[in-house]
């Protein structure tokens, strides 16, 4: 609220007497044309040379540095992945089809569907092996063979095996009997 | 963009070999290459017999890459194609710890 040049609350509280009286003082002695516009700021070859780099800059063909390629097919990946989970089923692999090892317990696996290339695959993430068919009995049928023979080659090799491949070899020993 | 089976061994596998041993373990339906080093195996990885002659779909190339500690497909491809160099993968499976001096 504003009276007789001093800027007084709601409550009636006078806030600034002196600025109030101030500021009345230069909207009485000045008005808006007395300050510099842009014209007269910037003088007229400044301001041509202004609009020739802007014209410049306009007609200059972009390039583009794909410096995020890397990182989007990464999340091309990423989205190919997750579009994939979409039509995964997890089932267990009950028993094997083998006369040398049998399971102890069932083991759970992906079984994904490809149309572009008419397969399905059974993954086990955890062992990392897949088996793969044109059907899903011939996929399970060629995972249980892979299961069966990537036992096998761990073991022929159970003192040399590297860290990952050693954590494999005891998920094996827990989820596989010999005969 | 699938992979032949002559590609994969020649060229991938081909690109492993300067850097590690390799030794194939012919299976009943897949082929076993096994990636070696300091008298360890670090890595295994399989195809089907029914790729020979064929392409390795890309479906599959992603188990594979899995398989070989590869975090994308890029990689597979570079070493395929050159890009991505033996001592390359070697860093990146001694930053896994996949294998260790």
């Amino acid at each position: 609220m504003k009276e007789d040049n001093k800027l007084i609350s709601k409550k009636g509280k006078v806030i600034n007497e002196t600025s109030s009286a101030f500021f009345q003082g230069i909207s009485e002695t000045f008005s808006l044309s007395d300050f510099p516009t842009s014209d007269s700021l910037f003088p007229s070859v400044l301001k041509q040379e202004i609009n020739e780099t802007i014209s410049q800059e306009k007609s200059q063909v972009p390039v583009f540095v794909d410096i995020h390629g890397p990182e989007i097919a990464e999340l091309q990946e990423k989205i190919e992945k997750l579009e994939q989970k979409e039509e995964q089923q997890i089932i267990p692999i009950q028993f094997l089809e083998s006369d040398r090892i049998i399971l102890k317990q069932p083991i759970f696996v992906n079984l994904s569907y490809y149309p572009e290339n008419k397969l399905y695959i059974i993954d086990c993430p955890e062992l990392d092996i897949y088996g793969e068919g044109r059907d899903e009995h011939k996929a399970i049928e060629d995972f249980k063979i892979v299961l069966e023979e990537f036992y096998f080659n761990l073991k022929k090799d159970k003192e040399k095996l590297g860290s990952d491949l050693a954590n494999k070899w005891r998920i094996l020993e827990n989820v596989c009997k010999e005969k | 963009m699938p992979i032949s089976v002559r590609d994969f061994k020649s060229r991938v596998i081909g690109k492993i070999k300067e850097k590690f041993e390799i030794k194939e373990a012919p299976g009943r339906t897949h082929d076993f290459i096994e990636i070696w080093y300091q008298d360890k195996k670090v890595c295994e990885t399989h195809y089907s017999h029914g790729s020979e002659g064929k392409d390795i779909d890309d479906s599959i190339l992603s188990k594979i890459k899995r398989q070989l500690k590869l975090d994308r497909m890029e990689q597979l491809y570079g070493l395929k194609n050159c890009p991505f160099k033996s001592q390359d993968y070697f860093n990146l499976l001694k930053e896994k710890n996949v294998i260790s001096d």
